[in-house]
């Protein structure tokens, strides 16, 4: 479940710093050919027994409740002491899971059943009455997480985020294992975006909201559902966990596994002498852990994107709309002549170790809504186009200096914003521009350096007048819904760029009409072809993850977001 | 004497109340919520920002504000970490003991490695042994720590893998097991030593040249011709009077037991203050690098302070008023 | 931030012989210490390579080349390249442009400022002086990082100015507090006593008494300084938050190596900046010392 991934800063700076990038052979983004192979081994029948030490590059906050836990670090702990009530499928779709669902004709009333007899960790049973819980605990006005917007659908949320209501009007407690919860409009992503995970409300009751986050009951003793519980945290190093023998889909096959936070450069030793069994590798890596045999490797592409986006204007915060006020790069081919000019594939095999994706369209390379390439201007490495498309858009060197002038002759510079946060980013930064003046363009780092992660958002938010070509980086939800990045109305709109086709497109992607699955793709791929011919925003590359697993480890597989799928069915080989 | 130490603490306060008001404009001309950490900054919605601009009192007068802030630090409450998500207070709480284990082991390093090298060269000037003291000592104080500490790492945790790298503790040990203490020792062995040997330099040349100093002088002539052994002059005469003014760098090792490991601490990736410090300075967790600001600063001044009153202790010849 | 190493200039005696012609034996001693001479001709030249470094190697420091990232040493690039594909002999010259710059502008600004201010409290001495000497603590514990973080978020294009003034600004109080003792300890001298009893100005006696006597001092404080603030500008860069990371210094030529994969398999990378800048500092310790033991009139070596 990663549906409260959209958006989330913390882990776009997570992929910015450890941009994990593109593969040469583009068969291996789905599956990579190890994972069949392991999937036939176990021939064997599992065995009991054994631990997985699970590993982790950075240092763990320990915010141990879904409903408030901001990073990656936090994320791999959850996954193996919680889960929630509905599931996300490889192909990025949403399934049931504890819950089964039925909906009403007006896709608005929304009736979940769940199994009966799943327990948390304490014993306790879990109920609906731990959803509303949860629900309750976001919607709440001295809720200080980021989860809001994954309750706002819900009749009634309005009122008691205001303090004006008791309850939730939309949320209506049926029976211990039946809810109703009905939501303000027909959204055929409803479902993607609706909260859906539990807490224990009695093992947390009378804790104040506002007390929760820091909690000993989430920092030191958290519970779950999930098929392994807590034994031990040392805070920022490791968390022990113990098999949660009344795990509702059966007994875990291991007895344990220690979720432990290494330095990052020993990753290489640690997996070969076998202390660590799982762990996403950092990029720097990879050629040295390619050649390691003990273990399989998984690459996946990321549900993520960097891109350099161009700025158009301003958000009117007032107004709460964009406005297109900035004529510098309203010319398209402008700005696909800067796509053409840049070497991407150059640059993920120089600084990503080769491990990304390029991309010509903001959607996950898995994503079922897609477009195809067929359909889509793929823009490669072509400094002749680029020259070509900027004489033709008028951005001539008229003063015979070596660089271009704009179309009225005057100076004509690019300033690129980039952040800064590992070591690459500078000469990253510096062959960008490098491949800018190679067709003309004078470019230049904005303000001669590069920005700190929050200054440079900081920057691109409030719209400063420097800003006009930025790096940034997005991570992606499950759901391919542009909303909230891409229209008129949306603050995080960047680029600060829309034409009322592509709002009406966004649009019509959650509209009444998108309950027809075919009908949807077919909005996304028209929406895709918008965006990939204007190229408000050259599309970089998505990075791709790499997983590695020891071989002794059965039944682990992967997918583009995440390692730790059916955990209690991992075994050893003992 | 009491009297010294009272108008001197008198004089801090001040000082203090100075470096309050300097840390808190500092914190208000920084972008975001640097006081409290108390608004999300990866919240970007206007109103989101505005209402809890209301909620926090950030509409008051700026010396409302300072008040108010001073108020909440003098209760112990220094604001949220934003990135941590928890009490300030309780984030160097966890912290404090990892940076006072590293430093406190780096002192005595420091000591015992000043105390044999010294008394050894102090006791054998211009021979071999002095020489190479010599040169170590002029190459502690030449060595940037950080590079001292990359070298360290490079040999002796990544190429000789005597001991771990990074981190403070290994998995799987149990709180006041003796595999924990081990465990721990070895996670700061290198660290400590790095720190330790750096600063041993400047002792030992001290210790050294006052010993050299203090055998010339006129009692220490007279017992030896009165034919006193050799290592009793050493060990009774000259050592007991050059030690003494060892004893005044104590104070600003104190003054330095929080602070003086940053560099150390972010290059072994080391659990302690000095590292909580610079990582919150990247990641702009601001209420947690105000505190720390603080709180090192303030330890600096009662150092000094410390070194001072020791001063006038050990040589009485010294006027404290 | 202090950077002054006091305990190691309390040696100098306080009152030494008035000789007809001290600077002229300082000159002979210095000239006569072999290891000292060996370091200033060593400094002088790493001075001098690194300002003269376009004339001495014409690749350019910036040029990325993504076809040659990282690669160890050869005979095109006798030190290796760094991860942007730079050379790196070519970044250790104008590296160490950067940070001897700014090391010896950081040193001048403040041995004037700490010397004046030093002079000044010790001459007039009581108000004047405690007034000082609080203010002189004040900047000693004055959040340093801080300080440079906030100038560099309100003038983003500042860079390397920024950090010689914040450096400058903060950096003189070991130095007022050491020149205040030698001027306290001077000023006791009968002669001063007498320029003063028959109405000499005080800029004067300042100037023409106390300060020729406090020079010897200062000038050794000095080069300890140059020492310091060259670590400590190396320190700051490394950590992230000193000179911009697209202009090379010695500090930010090391901090590749806080990333695990180039400390541990690209040691050309970081340990050529890291082995000069301590070879720097070294000799610039051993100038120092030769100038101490030079005015030093009870030194016979």
């Amino acid at each position: 479940m990663k549906k409260a991934l959209l958006l989330l800063l913390s882990l776009v700076l997570v992929l910015s710093m450890a941009v994990g990038c593109s593969n040469s052979e583009p068969t291996t983004t789905t599956e990579s050919s190890q994972t069949s192979e392991s999937k036939e081994e176990p021939k064997v029948e599992p065995q009991y027994g054994g631990t997985v030490t699970f590993a982790y590059t950075q240092p763990f906050k320990g915010v141990l409740m879904r409903a408030y836990y901001a990073g990656e670090d936090d994320d791999l702990i959850l996954n193996f002491m919680h889960e929630g009530f509905l599931t996300t499928g490889d192909d990025l779709k949403t399934y049931p899971y504890i819950a089964e669902y039925e909906q009403s004709a007006d896709h608005k009333v929304f009736t979940f059943k769940i199994k009966q007899g799943v327990k948390w960790h304490n014993g306790d049973e879990l109920t609906v009455e731990d959803w509303k819980y949860a629900l309750e605990v976001i919607a709440h006005p001295d809720y200080d997480g980021s989860r809001y917007s994954n309750v706002e659908m819900i009749v009634g949320v309005d009122e008691y985020h205001a303090g004006t209501a008791d309850s939730i009007s939309g949320i209506k407690v049926i029976d211990p294992y039946t809810i109703e919860i009905t939501v303000k409009e027909a959204q055929v992503n409803t479902l993607d975006n609706l909260w859906s995970y539990p807490e224990p409300s009695k093992y947390l009751e009378g804790i104040a909201v506002k007390d929760l986050a820091s909690h000993p009951k989430v920092r030191q003793n958290p519970i779950g559902i999930g098929p392994f519980k807590v034994k031990k945290i040392q805070p920022g190093e490791f968390v022990e966990f113990e098999r949660f023998d009344d795990y509702w889909q059966g007994k875990p096959y291991l007895d344990g596994v220690i979720y432990k936070i290494i330095d990052a450069d020993l990753s290489n030793g640690l997996l070969e002498n076998g202390e660590v069994d799982i762990i996403q590798i950092p990029s720097s890596q990879y050629q040295e852990i390619k050649k390691l045999t003990n273990i399989n490797l998984f690459e996946e592409a990321a549900l993520a994107y960097s891109y350099l986006g161009f700025d158009f204007g301003r958000y009117d915060a007032e107004k709460e709309e964009v406005v297109m006020d900035n004529p510098k790069f309203q010319n398209k081919q402008l700005r696909q002549a800067m796509a053409y000019a840049l070497d991407r594939q150059g640059l993920i095999d120089a600084f990503s170790n080769g491990l990304g994706t390029i991309i010509d369209t903001p959607m996950p390379v898995v994503s079922w809504a897609k477009a195809p390439d067929s359909e889509l201007t793929h823009y490669d490495y072509n400094p002749e186009k680029a020259k070509q498309l900027l004489d033709e858009a008028g951005y001539k060197d008229v003063d015979g200096d070596g660089l271009r002038e704009d179309p009225q002759g005057k100076k004509f510079t690019v300033s690129l914003l980039a952040m800064s946060g590992s070591e690459i980013a500078e000469p990253r930064a510096q062959a960008i521009l490098q491949m800018w003046k190679e067709v003309g363009l004078n470019a230049e780092l904005n303000g001669g350096t590069l920005k700190e992660f929050n200054l440079f958002y900081d920057l691109v938010q409030n719209d400063d007048p420097t800003v006009e070509v930025f790096m940034g980086a997005w991570g992606l939800a499950s759901d391919p819904d542009p909303s909230g990045l891409w229209r008129k109305a949306d603050s995080w709109n960047f680029p600060r760029w829309y034409t009322e086709e592509s709002d009406r497109l966004i649009k019509e992607g959650v509209g009444e009409k998108a309950f027809d699955e075919n009908y949807r793709k077919q909005v996304y791929v028209d929406w895709q072809k918008i965006v990939n011919d204007e190229l408000p925003m050259i599309y970089l590359w998505s990075p791709i993850d790499v997983y590695a697993a020891n071989k002794r480890v059965n039944n682990v597989d992967a997918n583009s977001f995440t390692i730790q799928k059916d955990v209690h069915l991992w075994w050893v080989t003992q | 004497m009491l009297t010294y130490t009272l108008r001197r603490i008198a004089v801090m306060i001040p000082i203090m109340i100075l470096l309050s008001m300097v840390v808190f404009s500092l914190a208000k001309m920084m972008p975001g919520d640097a006081l409290s950490g108390r608004i999300d900054p990866t919240n970007s919605s206007p109103e989101y920002i505005s209402a809890m601009k209301e909620k926090l009192g950030y509409n008051d007068p700026v010396h409302i504000q300072y008040l108010r802030w001073m108020n909440d630090i003098l209760h112990g409450d220094f604001g949220n970490s934003f990135i941590h998500k928890m009490p300030v207070s309780q984030l160097i709480g966890l912290r404090v003991y990892n940076t006072l284990f590293l430093t406190l082991l780096a002192l005595f390093f420091t000591y015992i490695f000043a105390f044999i090298m010294g008394m050894y060269a102090g006791k054998h000037p211009y021979t071999l042994g002095d020489n190479m003291i010599a040169t170590y000592n002029y190459l502690g104080f030449a060595l940037p720590s950080f590079f001292a500490g990359l070298m360290a790492i490079y040999l002796f945790a990544l190429k000789l893998q005597w001991v771990p790298a990074s981190g403070s503790i290994g998995t799987g040990v149990d709180v006041n097991t003796i595999a924990f203490y081990v465990s721990k020792l070895k996670h700061t062995i290198l660290p400590a030593l790095v720190l330790g040997m750096l600063s041993t330099a400047g002792y030992t040349q001290f210790l050294r040249n006052d010993i050299i100093e203090s055998s010339r002088k006129d009692y220490v002539r007279t017992a030896r011709a009165k034919g006193t052994s050799e290592s009793i002059i050493y060990n009774k005469h000259i050592l007991r009077n050059s030690i003494i003014p060892i004893v005044t760098f104590l104070g600003f090792d104190i003054g330095g037991l929080l602070g003086g490991a940053v560099i150390t601490e972010t290059i072994f990736t080391y659990p302690g203050i000095g590292s909580l410090f610079i990582d919150s300075l990247t990641n702009r967790d601001y209420s947690v690098v105000m505190t720390i600001t603080m709180m090192l600063s303030i330890m600096t001044l009662i150092g000094n302070l410390i070194a001072d009153l020791l001063y006038g202790v050990v040589d009485p010849r010294i006027r404290l008023d | 931030m202090d950077p002054v190493v006091e305990h190691n200039t309390t040696k100098i005696p306080l009152n030494h012989q008035k000789s007809p012609s001290p600077w002229v034996i300082a000159r002979r001693k210095f000239l006569k210490n072999k290891i000292a001479m060996i370091a200033l001709v060593f400094l002088v030249f790493i001075t001098v390579i690194s300002f003269l470094a376009p004339y001495i190697t014409t690749e350019d420091p910036a040029k990325v080349n993504i076809a040659k990232l990282m690669k160890a040493p050869s005979a095109d690039n006798w030190l290796g390249t760094d991860n942007g594909g730079r050379d790196i002999f070519t970044r250790l010259l104008y590296g160490g442009r950067v940070s001897l710059t700014i090391g010896f502008i950081a040193t001048l600004n403040i041995t004037i400022i700490g010397t004046l201010i030093g002079a000044v409290a010790g001459y007039f001495g009581g108000k004047v002086d405690a007034w000082l000497m609080r203010f002189t603590d004040f900047i000693m514990v004055f959040p340093f990082l801080i300080f440079v973080i906030v100038l560099n978020a309100i003038f983003p294009k500042s860079g390397i100015s920024a950090l010689i003034f914040v450096i400058s600004v903060l950096g003189w109080g070991g130095v007022a507090r050491l020149v205040r003792s030698k001027v306290l300890s001077e000023k006791e001298n009968d002669y001063i006593a007498a320029a003063i009893s028959i109405g000499t100005p005080a800029s004067k006696v300042i100037y023409k008494h106390l300060l020729p006597n406090v020079i010897s001092t200062v000038i050794v404080q000095a080069t300890i300084l140059l020492a310091s603030m060259i670590v400590f500008e190396t320190g700051i860069s490394f950590l992230g938050f000193g000179v911009p990371q697209t202009i090379p210094s010695w500090g930010n030529m090391i901090s590749p190596a806080r990333n695990p994969n180039v400390i541990q398999f690209k040691p050309w990378i970081w340990m050529p900046p890291g082995i000069v800048l301590t070879l720097t500092i070294l000799s610039v310790n051993f100038v120092g010392e030769g100038l101490k033991d030079a005015f030093n009139p009870k030194s016979n070596r």
